[in-house]
């Protein structure tokens, strides 16, 4: 799972010059954090499905004894 | 100099400096953001993986159980469909048995009714009608026998094919649910796959335009760096990249460029008043004057010239002042 984040710029120059850069840096920092948040709901379900119970198991002993049963009751 | 309208402009090189030091933090962050989305999604295709290949394997001896269940019970069908009809024949023999017992009885109790020690041979008969209806009672017994032993077998063959059911129910569930969780996990590997695609595109999109900020603001801190130097040079003093500058705005700068412009053209016109009145001086006293007046003279037009070239040089200060300030601007 990602846990790291983007943070906005902090800087003031945005403040005096209402800089292009200013917006353009946070914005890139929103594209990722976006991006960072889509796949980490993707992990997120990849960690869930570690809980999934797969009850399977070989069915071959349930046959054998079977088999062997029959044997046993009609000696052959 | 004339620094009129002092307007809200005002930039910092500390600012600029603190600006690209958060991009550079923030393109760190987004480098270990990358790092950690790609070894999370290593982790979870390793695990994803790991799971399918299970699954695969849960699946070939879910399908050999299958396999061998079908077989199985094939030969345990035609076991019970040959005691069935093994059992139809012995059923059929015990009563054809039952008869002829019944016949043997009937004819050894007829023999005997008219045995009698008086009658030569008629004892004989009778023992002999006896022991061939012992034989049939025999026969007839041990066909019960057989038929019963057979009956047993087909009972236990259709115990069996009830077990078989059982086996072939939950060979089935086992590969409903293969199926199910093959499906589920294929379905977490393409959405893994497509969100981990998704993100390396918005990261290398974000990262490109993080770099051309980064860039953008390398090329601001140089035209303010200039517009700053500029500054200093005009003031006669050195500017440190760590102070705080206001300047006027650019349309100020532009009109005292103007200004600027229409000062040296009157200190143009001013010059040749002044070379017209120093011709005329000198035409008047030239020849008439001390070598020490004509020595003034000299320092006077050092001096003009002197004023003249500061102002010139002061001009074209506030034109690089200003195409500075104008890229500046330009950038941010």
């Amino acid at each position: 799972m990602a846990k790291v984040y983007v943070e906005p710029i902090k800087s003031d120059w945005k403040d005096d010059v209402g800089g292009r850069q200013s917006r353009a840096a946070n914005q890139a920092a929103e594209t990722l954090n976006a991006a960072a948040a889509r796949i980490n709901e993707t992990f997120r379900e990849v960690e869930r499905s570690q809980s999934r119970q797969l009850n399977f198991k070989p069915r071959t002993p349930e046959i054998v004894e079977i088999q062997e049963r029959l044997e046993r009751e009609l000696g052959v | 100099m004339a620094y009129a309208d002092k307007v809200d402009i005002r930039f910092s090189l500390q600012v600029i400096n603190a600006f690209k030091n958060d991009v550079e933090s923030m393109r760190g962050q987004a480098d270990s953001l990358r790092h950690e989305v790609v070894s999370s999604y290593q982790t979870a295709e390793k695990y994803i993986e790991e799971k399918i290949k299970y699954i695969k394997d849960c699946q070939d001896i879910n399908n050999t159980d299958a396999d061998n269940a079908r077989k199985f019970s094939q030969s345990l069908q035609k076991a019970i469909w040959d005691t069935e009809k093994e059992l139809e024949k012995r059923e059929r023999l015990c009563n054809e048995l039952y008869e002829a017992k019944s016949k043997a009885y009937n004819h050894y109790d007829s023999v005997k009714s008219k045995a009698s020690n008086d009658k030569p041979g008629t004892m004989e008969a009778a023992s002999r009608a006896w022991d061939a209806y012992e034989r049939a009672r025999k026969a007839y017994d041990d066909a019960c026998t057989e038929r019963d032993a057979c009956k047993s077998r087909l009972d236990a063959l259709k115990r069996a094919e009830n077990d078989m059911y059982w086996v072939h129910d939950k060979i089935h569930k086992d590969y409903i649910e293969l199926s199910e969780e093959e499906s589920f996990f294929n379905r977490l590997s393409n959405d893994l796959r497509h969100a981990y695609e998704r993100f390396c595109s918005q990261y290398k999109k974000a990262a490109n335009e993080i770099e051309l900020v980064l860039g953008h603001t390398a090329t601001a801190y140089n035209h303010a760096n200039r517009a700053v130097n500029i500054i200093g040079e005009m003031h006669g003093k050195s500017v440190g990249t760590s102070n705080e500058i206001d300047i006027t705005s650019i349309s100020a700068v532009y009109r005292t460029s103007e200004r600027m412009d229409s000062v040296n053209e009157a200190n143009r016109e001013q010059d040749k008043e002044a070379k017209r009145q120093v011709e005329r001086y000198n035409e008047l006293i030239i020849d008439n004057i001390m070598p020490a007046v004509r020595e003034a003279y000299r320092d006077i037009s050092k001096t003009v010239t002197r004023v003249l070239e500061a102002n010139e040089r002061k001009a074209s200060l506030m034109k690089d002042l200003a195409q500075a300030l104008q890229n500046y601007y330009d950038v941010v």
